[in-house]
C-alpha cells in the first residue's frame, strides 16, 4: 500500500513540475530566474513521520527523474501555530512550487493563499484546508470512503458486532476528520455494532496506547478499533498487546489505503 | 573625612556607574551581537531571500504572539519562577473570546472588544489562580503550571467539544492578523507595544522593582515589609493576562481556536527569555533580552529554511545555542565577579595614598 | 539617660526549649548596648522579639515608655527601628542604591509617581550621600551587591539599617565576616551612630569588639538577661565568666540593676 501512495506523490510532482514549466515559459514565472527554478518545496504536517517520509521519497524520485530538485521541511509538531512560520519561510525562499500538508483547515487558509499570491504553485497533499481553490492541484484519497472501508473490514472479522471505538489524532485535521466520519456513518448505520465514539491520542502513540488500553478496561467487549494514522495505529496496536486482548482487531489507515 | 576627599568619593563612584552598567547589560548585548551575527550569516549566504523585506516583516508576525507572552514569562522567570500554562491558557482565552464572539453573530469591532475583554479576563483569571497557589498555597511553581497546563486545556476541549471554533470575525482576522500600517504587520507593532510597555514596567516602575527583589532574595523582601505574596499574585496574574491577550491574537492570525496547537508555546517562549539572558534562579533579566532571544530562533528557523536545511538541525541549533546562551552568561558572570574583586584590589594597591582609599583610616 | 526601647519579662518556648525565660532589656538613646551571651543563651529571640520578627509568649515591651506591640518588622520599622541581620537580607541582585531603598522607594512627583514611577536619581544621589557620611567601603551605587566584598556588602546593610533607623539600630554579628580593616571600619560607624543620638545595639561574640565599642554590656544565660554591667573597666574574662555562670554579680562587684 505503502508503494502506491508513492507512486501517487510522484504523481503530484510531476504535475507541480509540469504547472511550473508552464508557467515560467510564460514569463511571469515563481521562479525569479526565468524559467531555471529547478527548486519545489515539500513542507509535511510533522517531521519524523513515516507517512510523510514516504510521501517525500515519491516527490524526491519523481522530481530527479525531471531534474529537479526538492527542499522538505516540517514543523516538529503538527500544530499550525509551528508550520505557519515554516510555510511563510519556504515563500521566501522562492521556490518553483510548493507541496504541503496543511494542519489545520483553517489556520493554515491564509498562509498558504498569500504562498499562492507570491506566484508559487501550492499543491495540497494529503489534508486540505477549507478553500482550497487557490491550489493547482489537491490530492488526497477518499478519506470518508476510507473510513468506510475500515468500517467493513472490522466487520468482515467480526460479522456477529459488538462495540467499536475509533482513535483520532486531534480534532480540526481534515484528513482523519473524514475518515473518523465515514467510519461514524458506517458504524451507526449497522445495528449489530455499537459505535463508542472518538479518543483524541495528539498523534502521540503513548498517548494512543493508555487510550486503548483503558477504554479496553471499561469495555472488554470491544472487537474492533480504528486507528485514523500511522502513530494512532501504533499506539493502538500497542494498547491491545498490553491489555492483552486478543479478540480486538486494529484497524490501521494504511490498511485501508 | 575632607570636603576634598568626598568630592573625589563621589567621582570615582560616577566614573564606575558607566562601567558597571554596561557590565550588567552585556549579556543582552552578547546576544544581541549573536542574533546580528546569524542575521549577518544567512544575509551573506542568500541576500535576496532572506534579507527581503516581506521576509524580515514575515518573521516579525510569526513571533509577534510569542513575544507578548514572552514579556509576562520574563516577570515570572525573574521572580525565579515559570509558567509553562501560558500554551493552554492562550487556547482557553481564545475558546471562550471565539465562543462568546459567535453568539453575538455580530463581526465588527466591539464584537472584537468584547471577545479581547473576555480573553484578557479569563487569562487573567488563570494567572490568579496559578499566582494564589504558588505564593499562598506553597505548591512549586513548575507543579501548579503543569497542572493548570492540563486543566486550561481540558477545560477548552471540554467547552468546545474538542472541536476548534473557526469563525473569528473576519475584521478581526485581517486587520490584526494580516493587516500591514507603512508595511508592518499590524501584529507586530500591537505586540512591541506591549513589549515596550512591559520593559518600562519592569525597569522603571516600583512593581519592576519589587519583581527583581523577589527573585533576588524573597525573605529580604519580606523583612523591608513587601507583600511578597501578593505580589507574586500580581505577576502571575499578568503573565497569564498577556496569554490571554495572545489568545485574541491568535484567534486574528490563525482564525481558529488552535485547540490542537500551540504545544509547544510554553517551552519555545521559556527558552528565548533564558537566552535573552533571565536568569532562571531569579533577580535577573531585561526585556531587551527576552526579545533578542525570542529572534534567535524565529531567524534561525527562517534561515535555515530558506538555505534548506533539513528541519532536524534547527530543533538541534536551537538547543544547542539555549544551552551555549547559559553557559556564557555563567562564564562572564563568574569572570565579572572575579575581575571585579582583583579590580579593586589592584587599584588599592596602586594607589594607597589616594583619597578614594582614604576611608580605610 | 532615658529609656528608649525596654523589655519587662519576656518569654517565649519553642517546644521544650524556654528560649526566653523572664528575660528583660534596655537601651537608651546615644547608647550602645551589646547583648552578649553563648550559643543558645536567646540572644537572636530578645532580637527577633524586640523588632517584630516573632511573637512572645508573655511580657512586655515598651517604646517610648508607652507598650507596644510588633507584629511585622515594619511595625517596628515604621518607629525608627532597623536591623542589620546577620545574614544582611541584601538582594544579590539588586545595587546598593536599590537595597537601600527596597521597600521605600521614592516615587517621582505627581502622575508619574503615582504610576508607579521611581526617583531613581533622588535615590542614587541620597545613597551615595548616606555611603560618604558613613564613610562606608561602598564604591559603586550601581553595582550588584552580589558581586561585592563581604565587607562591602555589610556597609549596604548597615547604611540601609543606619538610614532608616531613627531610634534603635540593632546589629547581629556585624563584625563576623570581615577582616581587621573593615572591623574597624564597622565599629567606628557604630560610634558616630550613637553620637547622633541613636540607640545602637550591638549582638556580638567577639568579646574584644563588644569591649571597644559598648557602654553597657547586658549578658543572656538560658533565656534569661543576667547581668548588665558598664564595658568601662570591664575585662575579657569577667565577660566570659558571665556567659558561662562562672562568676555571678556578687564575684564581678560592679554590676548595676537595668
Amino acid at each position: 500500500m505503502l508503494f502506491r501512495r508513492y507512486a501517487i506523490f510522484g504523481a503530484v510532482a510531476a504535475l507541480a513540475i509540469a504547472g511550473c514549466s508552464t508557467a515560467s515559459s510564460n514569463g511571469d514565472s515563481a521562479g525569479g530566474s526565468g524559467g531555471s527554478n529547478k527548486t519545489i518545496a515539500f513542507v509535511q504536517g510533522v517531521q519524523g513521520d513515516e507517512f510523510y517520509i514516504t510521501m517525500g521519497c515519491g516527490i524526491d524520485a519523481k522530481a530527479k527523474e525531471l531534474g529537479y530538485t526538492v527542499q522538505t521541511q516540517g514543523p516538529q509538531k503538527f500544530d499550525p501555530t509551528l508550520q505557519k512560520p515554516i510555510v511563510d519561510s519556504v515563500v521566501a525562499s522562492n521556490p518553483a512550487a510548493l507541496l504541503v500538508a496543511p494542519t489545520d483547515v483553517q489556520a493554515m487558509q491564509a498562509p498558504l493563499e498569500q504562498a499562492a499570491k507570491a506566484g508559487i504553485k501550492v499543491v495540497l497533499v494529503d489534508t486540505t484546508v477549507n478553500d482550497p481553490s487557490f491550489a493547482v492541484a489537491e490530492i488526497s484519497s477518499d478519506n470518508v470512503g476510507g473510513g468506510k472501508a475500515a468500517f467493513d473490514a472490522i466487520k468482515q472479522a467480526k460479522p456477529d458486532g459488538g462495540k467499536v471505538l475509533v482513535i483520532s489524532t486531534d480534532p480540526g485535521v481534515s484528513t482523519v476528520d473524514a475518515r473518523v466520519k465515514g467510519f461514524e456513518e458506517a458504524a451507526n448505520a449497522d445495528p449489530s455494532f455499537d459505535y463508542l465514539g472518538v479518543q483524541y491520542s495528539h498523534n502521540d502513540p503513548a498517548t494512543a496506547a493508555r487510550l486503548v488500553t483503558s477504554a479496553l478496561q471499561k469495555n472488554p467487549g470491544i472487537v474492533g478499533i480504528f486507528a485514523t494514522n500511522l502513530f494512532a495505529a501504533e499506539g493502538s496496536a500497542t494498547g491491545v498487546r498490553q491489555q492483552g486482548s486478543v479478540t480486538a482487531n486494529v484497524c490501521p489507515d494504511f490498511v485501508m489505503w | 573625612m575632607s570636603q576634598s576627599t568626598m568630592q573625589t568619593d563621589v567621582t570615582v563612584e560616577i566614573g564606575q556607574e558607566t562601567l558597571a552598567g554596561r557590565l550588567r547589560s552585556m549579556q543582552s548585548i552578547w546576544i544581541l551581537g549573536v542574533l546580528i551575527v546569524i542575521v549577518a550569516i544567512f544575509g551573506v549566504l542568500e541576500p535576496t531571500r532572506f534579507l527581503a523585506y516581506n521576509n524580515l516583516m514575515n518573521i516579525a508576525q510569526n513571533a509577534s504572539i510569542w513575544a507578548v507572552i514572552a514579556v509576562g514569562m520574563t516577570y515570572v522567570i525573574i521572580t525565579s519562577g515559570i509558567d509553562l500554562s501560558v500554551g493552554s491558557v492562550l487556547v482557553f482565552s481564545s475558546v471562550i473570546s471565539a465562543k462568546v464572539m459567535e453568539m453575538m453573530g455580530d463581526k465588527g469591532w466591539p464584537t472584537v472588544a468584547v471577545g479581547t475583554l473576555l480573553a484578557l479576563v479569563s487569562g487573567g483569571l488563570w494567572g490568579v489562580l496559578n499566582g494564589w497557589l504558588v505564593a499562598k498555597a506553597k505548591v512549586p511553581a513548575l507543579i501548579v503550571t503543569l497542572g493548570t497546563l492540563s486543566i486550561a486545556l481540558g477545560a477548552a476541549q471540554i467547552i468546545t467539544s474538542g472541536l476548534d471554533i473557526r469563525s473569528a470575525p473576519v475584521v478581526l482576522q485581517d486587520s490584526v492578523g494580516y493587516g500591514r500600517v507603512a508595511g508592518v504587520p499590524v501584529i507586530s507593532l500591537i505586540a512591541l507595544f506591549v513589549v515596550i510597555l512591559g520593559g518600562i514596567g519592569l525597569h522603571m516602575t516600583r512593581f519592576g522593582r519589587y519583581t527583581f527583589a523577589i527573585g533576588s532574595n524573597e525573605l529580604a523582601a519580606r523583612r523591608v515589609g513587601i507583600g511578597v505574596d501578593r505580589k507574586l499574585i500580581e505577576i502571575y496574574a499578568l503573565c497569564g493576562l498577556l496569554a490571554g491577550f495572545a489568545g485574541q491574537l491568535s484567534l486574528a492570525q490563525y482564525g481558529t481556536t488552535t485547540i490542537a496547537g500551540q504545544s509547544l508555546t510554553n517551552l519555545n517562549v521559556i527558552a528565548a527569555v533564558v537566552i535573552g539572558g533571565t536568569s532562571i534562579f531569579g533577580g535577573q533579566g531585561s526585556m531587551l533580552g527576552s526579545m533578542v532571544g525570542l529572534f534567535i530562533p524565529a531567524v534561525l528557523l527562517s534561515g535555515f529554511v530558506i538555505t534548506g536545511v533539513s528541519p532536524f538541525w534547527q530543533t538541534v541549533a536551537v538547543g544547542a545555542i539555549l544551552i551555549a546562551a547559559v553557559f556564557v552568561d555563567q562564564q562572564r558572570r563568574a569572570a565579572a565577579a572575579r575581575g571585579g574583586r582583583a579590580a579593586v584590589k589592584a587599584r588599592r594597591a596602586a594607589a594607597p595614598a589616594s583619597p578614594g582609599v582614604a576611608e580605610y583610616k | 539617660m532615658t529609656t528608649l526601647l525596654e523589655a519587662r519579662k519576656l518569654c517565649r518556648a519553642f517546644g521544650h526549649v524556654q528560649a526566653l525565660d523572664n528575660a528583660d532589656f534596655d537601651v537608651s538613646a546615644g547608647e550602645v548596648v551589646a547583648i552578649i551571651g553563648d550559643n543558645g543563651a536567646g540572644k537572636s529571640t530578645m532580637v527577633k522579639a524586640l523588632t517584630g520578627n516573632l511573637d512572645v509568649d508573655s511580657g512586655e515591651v515598651l517604646f517610648e515608655d508607652q507598650p507596644v506591640s510588633f507584629t511585622t518588622p515594619h511595625d517596628a520599622s515604621s518607629r525608627g527601628i532597623e536591623v542589620v541581620h546577620q545574614d544582611l537580607a541584601l538582594a544579590p541582585r539588586l545595587d546598593p542604591t536599590q537595597n537601600m531603598f527596597l521597600g521605600r522607594e521614592v516615587m517621582r512627583a505627581g502622575v508619574a509617581g503615582r504610576l508607579g514611577f521611581m526617583n531613581e536619581r533622588k535615590m542614587r544621589q541620597d545613597a551615595r550621600a548616606a555611603f560618604v557620611r558613613l564613610g562606608s567601603a561602598v564604591r559603586s551605587v550601581t553595582m550588584p551587591v552580589g558581586d561585592m566584598s563581604g565587607g562591602q556588602r555589610q556597609s549596604v546593610a548597615i547604611a540601609r539599617a543606619v538610614s532608616w533607623a531613627s531610634k534603635v539600630l540593632f546589629l547581629d554579628e556585624p563584625t563576623a565576616a570581615l577582616g581587621v580593616i573593615q572591623t574597624r571600619n564597622v565599629l567606628d560607624m557604630i560610634r558616630r551612630i550613637r553620637d547622633q543620638g541613636i540607640a545602637v545595639v550591638l549582638i556580638s561574640h567577639s568579646m574584644p569588639h563588644v569591649l571597644a565599642v559598648a557602654d553597657r554590656v547586658q549578658v543572656m544565660r538560658l533565656g534569661r538577661m543576667v547581668i548588665t554591667m558598664p564595658a568601662e573597666g570591664t575585662t575579657v574574662e569577667q565577660l566570659v565568666g558571665a556567659m558561662t555562670g562562672a562568676l555571678d554579680e556578687q564575684d564581678i562587684g560592679r554590676s548595676e540593676i537595668a
